[in-house]
C-alpha cells in the first residue's frame, strides 16, 4: 500500500470548529490527525532514495510518537497508524481534541475521519465499469478470490458477499522468524471464518482491496460500488506475523509478510474449489523482487499456469518501487496478469512500476474502499489497481462464462485506452482498462459453430465419379442433411466428407479428391462453382443443407459406414459432425387397399348417339354413331367424377385425360344432356350422387369397333383417389 | 560364501550401472544463497520436484516424490512446512545437513531455493 485516508480540505486551524462542536454534542468523535514531520514536509516514497524513505518513516514514527505521548491521560483510542504517511486515525473526545490542537508543534491539522473524497465514484466510472453495469453485467454469480491479509466479511460494503474462506500462515523458528495469524493459531484454516482480516498493522490492506473488485455500496448506504459489485468473494489470508525490525525494514516491526509458500497453498485452494465455484479471477495485490524480464522460473509459476489452463485468472499488482522497466514477482510470471497503476487522469501513477511486459494499467491513485472497523479509506498502490481489474475480469465472465484468459485479456488489451509512462525514463505504452469495451468484444464473441449430420441413403444422383462432375452418372449418390448452429450466420467456405471405407470427398478441387455437391435441399440447385467446385454459402443459425458425395459403381457406402463432415468457414472455425450409414430401410408395406367405392354398373345402349368424334379432343359428332353407355353408380355417398377410362376387349381406349393420347370419352347427365367434358382439355369434374346415373360417348372409327361380343370396361376415378369399375358385352 | 574380493570385483562391475541410473538427471540446483541464509540455523526452502512424465495420476505422482524426499531427509534436520497437490513443490524448514542431503537426490529433486517473501502492494 503507498498511502491510507487523506484530508480532502485545509482548514485554517488546526480543528475545524465544526469538528470541536460536534465532539461537544456526541461526547467521541473519529479523527484523523496530521502529523507534523519536523524536518522537511512528506514527499512521496517513489522520489526518495532507500535511505530516504527509512528517514522519513522514522519521523513518522517519531512524530506519531510526541503527539500520542501528548495525549496520554485524556481519553482517546488509537484506530490505525501508517507507516508511510504522517497520518494517525483517533478516536477521541472533547479534551483529547483539544490537546491535539494545541499540539501545533506535533500535529499540523486534525479532520473528521470520513470518506471526503469517494473515490470508486470515479475510478469504476473512468474503466467504464457504470456502463457495464447498465447492460446488465456487474459480476453476478461469479466469484473473485482475494489473496491477501484477510476480509473483514461483516463490513457493510462486504456483507453477504464472502463465501468461501482460506487461511495459510505459517509459525516458523528458523531465518525470519514469522508467527501464524490464521484465526485458529495453526497454519491453516478452512471454512467460515479463516480468511478474516489479521489483526496487525497492515491488516486492512485485505478489506479495502476486496471492495474495490466487488464491494456493494447498496447494502452500505453509500452512493458507489465495487467494479464487481454483483460478485461473490473468496477471502484466501496467507500473511504471517513477522516481528524481526530487520525483516520487516523499511516498515515498522510487527509487521504482516506473506510466503511464497503460503501464497501457493493459497492458490492452490483456489484450484482446488475450481469446480464448486464460479471463480473468474484470483486477485494478488502483493509483491517482492523486481524483475526487469519475465520471471517464469518463480515457484508461483506452475500454480498460475494451473488456474490459467481452466480459466481463472490470476491478476498481480505491479509493484509500487516506481521501476519504469520492472515489475515485482509474481506479476512478473508471464501467465500472470500484471497490473500497473494510472491515476484518474491516465497518467502513469508515480509510484506505479511499468515495463514492457506488463499486462494492463487500471486506476490505482487516491481509491476510496471498506476499511476494517467498517470505515472507509483511501489508499494508493498498484494493489488498489490490481482488483480493479480482478472486478472487471468477474463482469467480462459473466458475459462470456467460456472465455478464456487469454481471450479476456486480449479483449482488454485491445479495447484499453493506451497510456504512455511518461515519468523519466519512462517509454511502455500500455491500455488502461475500459470494461465496457472489453464487454462489447467478448460479448459479440461468436458462438462455435457446430453441425449435425444425417445420413439420407442413396436417393439422388447431382454428382459424378470424376472430381469436376457436378453432375449425374447414373449411380445414385450418398446424400447427407447437415445442420448449422452458429449463433448467427456462418459462410461456409469448405466441405470435406471421410468415408471409414476411406473414401474423401471435398469441394477443393486442388486436393483431387471426389467431388462433393452441396445443395440447401435435396432438389435445390448446387451451390458449388460450376468451375472449381468451390463453395462460399452464408447459413444462418440453425439452416440445413444437403451435401451429395458421388458413389463409385455403388458400393462405396455400405451399412455401417462412418461418414464425417467437416465444414469450413470464412473466419477460419470449423465443425464436423459423424453419421453411420444405416441398413436401407425396408420396403414400405403396400398401401393398403382402397376402399371400394361401392359399384358402377355399366350398360351398353348400343351406337345410339353420336356426339364425339374420332381425334382425342373432338367433342362433336363426326358422322359415326358412338357407342353409347349408361354407368349407374352406387357407392354409399356422392362421389366427384375426376376421370373416365373405357377400355375395349378389341383393343381401344377411350378417356377423358388429353395427355394420354387416348380417344376421348364423351360424358353426360343424359344422352342428350350436354356434354360435362371441359371443352379445352376433356378432363371432368362431376360429382355423381349416389344412385345417380350419367352417360359415356365412345367414339368409333369406320363404324367397327363395338362389334357383338366386345366387352367394355368403365373406370371411374374419383376426387378422392379412388376408383370403381363396371363392364358390360356388346349383345 | 563370497569373499571380500569377489564383493569388490562386483562393487566395480556393476558401479557404472548404479550410477548410470542413479545419476541419470542432473544434479539439483541448489540456490547459492541458501547456505549463508541457513548458516548455523535453519530455513525455509522451496523444492522443486521431478515427477517424470506423469501422465497419469498427476497427484499420485507428485505425493510419491514428496513422500520420496521426506522420507531420504536426515530427521531432525528438516521440518515440512507444505505440501501441493497440484505443484511439484515442496516446502520445507531445512538446515545444512538437510541442504546437503537434497542436494543429493538427483532422482528426485531439480532445483532448492529460499522461500521468499512478498508484502502488500
Amino acid at each position: 500500500m503507498r498511502s491510507s485516508p487523506t484530508p480532502a480540505h485545509s482548514a485554517t486551524s488546526v480543528v475545524p470548529s465544526g469538528l470541536r462542536e460536534r465532539a461537544s454534542r456526541e461526547g467521541r468523535v473519529r479523527v484523523i490527525a496530521e502529523l507534523r514531520l519536523p524536518s522537511h514536509g512528506h514527499v512521496g516514497e517513489g522520489g526518495l532514495s532507500r535511505a530516504g524513505v527509512t528517514v522519513q518513516r522514522a519521523d513518522i514514527a517519531g512524530a506519531r510518537r510526541h503527539a500520542l505521548a501528548r495525549l496520554a491521560g485524556r481519553h482517546h483510542r488509537v484506530i490505525h497508524q501508517f507507516d508511510t504517511i504522517p497520518l494517525v486515525a483517533l478516536e477521541v473526545d472533547v479534551d483529547a481534541l483539544a490537546e491535539l490542537e494545541a499540539s501545533t508543534f506535533w500535529i499540523a491539522r486534525v479532520v473528521e475521519d470520513k470518506l471526503h473524497v469517494p473515490s470508486l465514484p470515479d475510478s469504476v466510472p473512468l474503466i467504464g465499469g457504470t456502463r457495464a453495469w447498465s447492460r446488465g453485467f456487474d459480476g453476478t454469480g461469479i466469484v473473485v478470490a482475494i489473496v491477501d491479509t484477510g476480509i473483514e466479511a461483516g463490513h457493510p460494503f462486504l456483507a453477504g458477499k464472502v463465501v468461501e474462506e482460506a487461511c495459510y500462515s505459517t509459525t516458523t523458528t528458523g531465518a525470519s522468524p514469522s508467527t501464524t495469524v490464521c484465526p485458529n493459531r495453526t497454519d491453516e484454516q478452512l471454512g467460515p471464518g479463516a480468511g478474516a482480516a489479521c489483526e496487525l498493522p497492515g491488516c486492512w490492506h485485505g478489506t479495502h482491496v476486496a471492495g474495490i473488485a466487488a464491494g456493494n455500496g447498496a447494502g452500505a448506504g453509500v452512493g458507489f460500488s465495487g467494479v464487481a459489485k454483483g460478485a461473490a468473494i473468496m477471502s484466501v489470508q496467507v500473511f504471517s506475523r513477522f516481528a524481526s525490525a530487520t525483516d520487516c525494514a523499511p516498515q515498522s516491526a510487527p509487521c504482516v509478510m506473506a510466503w511464497t509458500s503460503d501464497v501457493i497453498a493459497g492458490l492452490e485452494r483456489v484450484y482446488a474449489l475450481r469446480a464448486v465455484r464460479n471463480i473468474a479471477a484470483v486477485n494478488m495485490s502483493l509483491g517482492g523482487e523486481t524483475f526487469t524480464t519475465t520471471c517464469d522460473g518463480a515457484a508461483h509459476k506452475p500454480i498460475i499456469d494451473n488456474l490459467r489452463s481452466v480459466g481463472i485468472a490470476t491478476v498481480v499488482a505491479a509493484g509500487n518501487n516506481a521501476a519504469t522497466n520492472a515489475v515485482s514477482s509474481p506479476a512478473c510470471v508471464s501467465s500472470a496478469v500484471s497490473v500497473g497503476a494510472t491515476t484518474k487522469t491516465d497518467t502513469v501513477a508515480s509510484f506505479s512500476n511499468a515495463a514492457p511486459f506488463l499486462s494492463l494499467f487500471a486506476p490505482g491513485d487516491s481509491i476510496g474502499s471498506s476499511f476494517v472497523g467498517g470505515g472507509w479509506a483511501i489508499a494508493s498502490g498498484t494493489s488498489m489497481a490490481a482488483p480493479h481489474v480482478t472486478g472487471a475480469w468477474a463482469v467480462l465472465k459473466q458475459a462470456a462464462p467460456s472465455a478464456t484468459v487469454t481471450q479476456i485479456l486480449s479483449a482488454l488489451q485491445a479495447t484499453g485506452v493506451p497510456v504512455t509512462d511518461a515519468r523519466s525514463g519512462g517509454t511502455v505504452t500500455r491500455p488502461r482498462i475500459a470494461v465496457d469495451q472489453a464487454l462489447a468484444l467478448v460479448a459479440a464473441a461468436p458462438v462455435p459453430p457446430s453441425l449435425s449430420l444425417t445420413y439420407n441413403g442413396k436417393v439422388r444422383d447431382r454428382v459424378g465419379q470424376d472430381n469436376v462432375a457436378l453432375g449425374a452418372d447414373g449411380v445414385l449418390d450418398a446424400t447427407l442433411t447437415a445442420t448449422l448452429t452458429a449463433g448467427g450466420t456462418r459462410t461456409v467456405t469448405g466441405l470435406q466428407l471421410r468415408s471409414s471405407t476411406g473414401g474423401t470427398w471435398e469441394t477443393d478441387v486442388v486436393s483431387q479428391h471426389w467431388v462433393l455437391g452441396m445443395a440447401a435441399t435435396m432438389d435445390g440447385l448446387l451451390l458449388n462453382d460450376p468451375r472449381t467446385i468451390a463453395v462460399n454459402v452464408p447459413l444462418a443459425d440453425g439452416a440445413s443443407f444437403a451435401v451429395f458425395a458421388a458413389d463409385y459403381e455403388n458400393w462405396l457406402f455400405p451399412s455401417g459406414t462412418t461418414l464425417t463432415l467437416t465444414a469450413t468457414f470464412s473466419d477460419g472455425a470449423s465443425a464436423s459432425a459423424t453419421t453411420t450409414v444405416s441398413a436401407p430401410p425396408a420396403p414400405a408395406p403396400p398401401p393398403p387397399p382402397t376402399p371400394a367405392p361401392g359399384t358402377l354398373t355399366l350398360v351398353y345402349n348400343g351406337k345410339a348417339r353420336d356426339r364425339v368424334g374420332q381425334d382425342n379432343i373432338a367433342l362433336g359428332g363426326d358422322g359415326v354413331l358412338d357407342g353409347t353407355l349408361t354407368a349407374t353408380l352406387n357407392t354409399g355417398g356422392g362421389r366427384t367424377v375426376t376421370g373416365l377410362q373405357l377400355l375395349s376387349s378389341t383393343g381401344g381406349t377411350w378417356e377423358t385425360d388429353l395427355v394420354s393420347q387416348h380417344w376421348v370419352l364423351g360424358m353426360a347427365t343424359t344422352l342428350d344432356g350436354p356434354l360435362l367434358n371441359d371443352p379445352r382439355t376433356t378432363a371432368l369434374n362431376v360429382p355423381v350422387a349416389d344412385g345417380g346415373s350419367f352417360v359415356v360417348f365412345a367414339a368409333d372409327y369406320d363404324n367397327w369397333l363395338f362389334p357383338p361380343g366386345t366387352t367394355l370396361t368403365l373406370t371411374a376415378t374419383f376426387a378422392d383417389g379412388s376408383s370403381v369399375s363396371g363392364v358390360a358385352t356388346v349383345p | 560364501m563370497l569373499s571380500a574380493r569377489t564383493l569388490s570385483l562386483l562393487a566395480v562391475l556393476l558401479l557404472p550401472a548404479v550410477a548410470a541410473m542413479c545419476h541419470a538427471a542432473e544434479a539439483p540446483v541448489i540456490d547459492p544463497a541458501l547456505p549463508s541464509l541457513i548458516g548455523e540455523g535453519r530455513a525455509r526452502v522451496l523444492v522443486d520436484l521431478r515427477v517424470g512424465d506423469a501422465r497419469g495420476d498427476v497427484g499420485q505422482a507428485i505425493a510419491h516424490a514428496q513422500d520420496a524426499v521426506v522420507s531420504r531427509l536426515p530427521q531432525s534436520h528438516a521440518t515440512v512446512v507444505r505440501r501441493y497437490a497440484s505443484v511439484p513443490l515442496l516446502a520445507l524448514e531445512i538446515d545444512a545437513t538437510a541442504l546437503r542431503a537434497l542436494g543429493a537426490m538427483t532422482d528426485v529433486v531439480v532445483r532448492v531455493r529460499p522461500d521468499t517473501t512478498t508484502r502488500p502492494q
